[in-house]
């Protein structure tokens, strides 16, 4: 039954969103918590913030030994991505890279959020956030 | 008239040297096709286009008033694709969504209804195609076969818009030749007979429909095969713009991927016809180039062709079949 998974996470799948407390501005990610993890605030008072469509890259592992069903070497990145606006703070995002080959990355360079499949649910492809180094990059 | 506000294609990362193809199983082996990423789908492809499209175009997501979307590759005999582009482009719930399958027309058949709804509501319209056409290792058409999205945004009038649609012309003709089962490889029956008795006279009355004489400037085709698309443009005196050599024949994705290539590499004042020859029949529709802008936000079609990289032939086998990401924890 795969109706749930789509329906809960679906706004999410679609775009970055963040939340933002109101008390301190730390953007929380992926989750909007009842408590501020860095202020403090509880229950904390959180807006909703688009992210932008691309980010840095502040530290990243590749991973050799997966599944056999997943391409390897699979790199796999923290990514500090700033608010839609560029107001506010930038917010902390755990993601997999795709089309990116391992001498293309390196900490401090920039990524851009890519729309691709993610894994499935039964046969339904569940579509959500990935990164890759730009496209023009490529040349 | 109708005009197309903005225009936007996707061509995938990777290709595959046609070459390749020919080194395992014969062939000519000129030119090259696009291969979808593993992690890449109809939803994911024409989510690219319909996105660049928008961003281009001055039509904010509140206001359109419907989503349309072609394919005949599509995994899912039932899933839908427009009703999930409108959900991702922020359209209005109370927004019309259709898709459109069933003949390699279909692209042209969501395009000239976009046309007609514009028409009767005044709202702008969204139309996307997308394919990732299946192959078979040594079929006939396994070299041409490619992988792309395009989409346009129409809208009843237009300050600035990329185009205008001037007229339409169509022919059903019920023909039929060419047919694919899903997730197969098609049966090209006799493509010289198809020629002569299907695209030839399809075409011929479509464009004659259009009711203009003048040939255009420019012409873009989209056909299952590379003969078919010579035979409906032997009859127009035009410069012949194509992405078939870099990308092959991507489905439906062809007809929109080649207009927006041709938008962006015209002049304003040009005129151009677009002609599409599907199982049932063909379209023809004639443009009139408006838009003089360079600066489009996101890569152009030319860029996207510029920038790829190459896979070995498996690749292009697997990543044309549905994937199935089997012992991953799903939720």
């Amino acid at each position: 039954m795969s109706g749930p998974r789509y329906h809960r996470t679906r706004r999410q799948d679609q775009r970055l969103v963040g939340f933002e407390c109101q008390a301190c501005g730390f953007v929380s990610f992926p989750d909007e918590k009842r408590i501020c993890k860095r202020c403090g605030d509880a229950p904390a008072e959180f807006r909703d913030v688009d992210l932008a469509s691309s980010g840095t890259i502040k530290t990243f592992v590749i991973q050799e030994y997966l599944p056999d069903d997943i391409e390897v070497p699979q790199p796999l990145a923290i990514i500090d991505v700033p608010q839609a606006d560029g107001s506010g703070e930038p917010t902390r995002v755990y993601g997999l890279l795709t089309e990116t080959e391992l001498d293309e990355i390196s900490v401090g360079c920039t990524v851009d959020v890519r729309f691709r499949e993610l894994f499935d649910e039964g046969a339904r492809p569940i579509n959500s956030v990935k990164f890759s180094v730009p496209r023009e990059d490529k040349r | 008239m109708v005009a197309i506000d903005a225009a936007a294609g996707y061509v995938p990362l990777y290709r595959i040297a046609r070459s390749e193809i020919a080194a395992q199983h014969g062939g000519s082996g000129r030119g090259e096709s696009a291969v979808p990423s593993r992690d890449e789908n109809h939803i994911t492809m024409a989510s690219e286009a319909t996105t660049a499209a928008l961003e281009r175009s001055a039509v904010d997501a509140d206001d359109i008033g419907a989503v349309f979307a072609a394919s005949v590759s599509d995994y899912f005999a039932e899933h839908g694709v427009a009703a999930q582009l409108a959900y991702r482009l922020g359209a209005p719930t109370d927004s019309r969504t259709g898709d459109f399958r069933g003949t390699a027309r279909a692209a042209a058949d969501a395009l000239e209804t976009a046309r007609q709804y514009v028409r009767a509501t005044e709202k702008p319209v969204v139309v996307a195609a997308a394919d990732i056409m299946p192959v078979e290792p040594g079929g006939d058409d396994e070299e041409t076969m490619g992988a792309g999205a395009g989409a346009l945004v129409l809208r009843p009038r237009s300050d600035d818009p990329a185009a205008t649609i001037d007229s339409v012309g169509q022919a059903t003709t019920g023909f039929l030749e060419r047919h694919r089962e899903h997730g197969q490889s098609a049966e090209q029956g006799d493509p010289r007979f198809e020629r002569r008795h299907g695209v030839q006279p399809a075409v011929t009355t479509a464009l004659e429909r259009t009711e203009t004489d003048a040939d255009p400037e420019y012409a873009v085709a989209s056909a299952p095969g590379y003969r078919f698309v010579q035979t409906a443009l032997q009859s127009i005196d035009a410069e012949r713009l194509s992405t078939f050599n870099d990308v092959g024949y991507a489905g439906t994705a062809t007809l929109l991927l080649d207009i927006a290539h041709a938008l962006e590499s015209t002049d304003p004042g040009d005129s151009l016809v677009a002609i599409a020859y599907g199982q049932g029949g063909a379209d023809a529709f004639r443009l009139t180039v408006t838009d003089a802008t360079d600066e489009r936000p996101g890569l152009s079609v030319s860029d996207q062709i510029e920038t790829k990289e190459y896979v070995p032939y498996m690749k292009h086998v697997n990543s044309r079949e549905r994937y199935e990401y089997q012992g991953v924890p799903n939720t």
